[in-house]
């Protein structure tokens, strides 16, 4: 076999395996960037869905999450319910009231020290109310 | 040949290495911030965590280094003991207690980070638990102070009333809250109760009220 001819079959060789290699290098590259946007646009997606929730009328707590803990004697919550909803937040303490409108509410709620469980109930247009619970836990520093 | 070779070494060296240099920086950029993000995220998730997650239930069985807590969906929690503090939760004050303070069933809520299966506690704290039963009041027993209940989910059950017991009513007028007795009970009024205890370890259909708000029946005739 001639020079030229085993010359031009590595080369050839070498060339596929460098740009095979640059394929899929760019490829992975891709892969990693799209995994990165899908973590970014996971508040996004909720922020979505609650807006979903406000539409189909039903009570949903935006904040605080259940199960968290604060440092302060008092938590607002937050979130949305049917139109025009009578709504009960009730712990084992206090009872705080409020009538809302346009689907929205945000009640100031006083903590105790220790567990705050709290039970929220929205009536609207009838004398069954959708109901949802959390827990807050007050623990000063 | 010799032309060739250089036309060869021309196209590795001049073309090849400079795109591959650009290749490996754009990556070397892209996979640092990727990885530093991801990063960021696991430490926000564990801080958080940490910060502000806690595990809430009643001890099922404790040993010396651990106990087994059933959480509120019934799963049980490991909890591993060997760098606690123990709490116990006052009415207006938590003061510290000693681990042989906490019994089985009783009720406590944990802080600490989550390694796989167990938790290792840095407190632990004993509170005292509560549910919530609501619904629209049947009868009304005025010898025995009590109030038979259909709740919301269709059970039927006793309310007694104690002279301990918060009662508070809303006034459709004022559309506050006011204070409020058993005297004033209505049936058809519906009734959101507060119950002491771990509803998963009573099972009866009779709980004494610890707090009570009404809702007047007159509010849904407006």
């Amino acid at each position: 076999m001639k020079k030229e001819t085993i010359f031009a079959t590595v080369f050839g060789i070498l060339a596929g395996a460098i740009v095979g290699g640059f394929v899929l290098f760019s490829t992975s590259q891709k892969t990693e960037k799209m995994t990165v946007t899908q973590v970014d646009e996971k508040p996004n997606v909720s922020t979505q869905s609650a807006r979903i929730v406000a539409a189909q009328k039903q009570l949903d707590i935006k904040s605080p999450q259940t199960d968290t803990i604060s440092n302060k004697n008092s938590v607002k919550i937050e979130g949305v319910a049917p139109k025009n909803s009578f709504i009960i937040a009730q712990s084992p303490n206090r009872e705080v009231t409020g009538n809302f409108e346009n689907g929205d509410f945000s009640l100031d709620f006083p903590l105790v020290i220790g567990e705050n469980s709290i039970e929220i109930s929205a009536y609207s247009g009838n004398s069954i109310p959708q109901q949802k619970s959390i827990k807050i836990f007050y623990i000063p520093e | 040949m010799k032309t060739i070779f250089f036309l060869i070494f021309l196209f590795l060296n001049l073309f090849f290495p400079v795109s591959a240099q650009d290749n490996a920086s754009d990556s070397a950029v892209t996979k640092d911030d990727a990885v530093e993000k991801i990063k960021k995220i696991a430490e926000n998730a564990v801080d958080d965590e940490s910060r502000n997650k806690v595990y809430v239930g009643y001890v099922f069985d404790i040993k010396d280094d651990e106990l087994v807590l059933v959480g509120e969906s019934g799963e049980k929690i490991t909890v591993s003991l060997f760098i606690t503090d123990f709490y116990q939760i006052g009415a207006t004050k938590m003061t510290e207690i000693k681990k042989e303070n906490i019994k089985k069933n009783d009720y406590i809520f944990v802080r600490g980070p989550q390694l796989g299966d167990t938790i290792t506690a840095n407190a632990v704290y004993k509170d005292t638990a509560y549910f919530f039963i609501a619904g629209k009041i049947a009868t009304i027993d005025k010898a025995n102070f009590s109030i038979d209940l259909v709740t919301f989910d269709k059970r039927q059950v006793a309310i007694d009333i104690e002279t301990s017991t918060k009662q508070n009513m809303f006034n459709i007028k004022s559309k506050k809250s006011d204070k409020t007795g058993f005297s004033k009970l209505k049936e058809g009024d519906s009734v959101h109760v507060v119950v002491k205890g771990i509803s998963d370890l009573i099972d009866e259909d009779r709980y004494t009220a610890s707090r009570l708000y009404v809702v007047p029946n007159e509010f849904f005739l407006q």
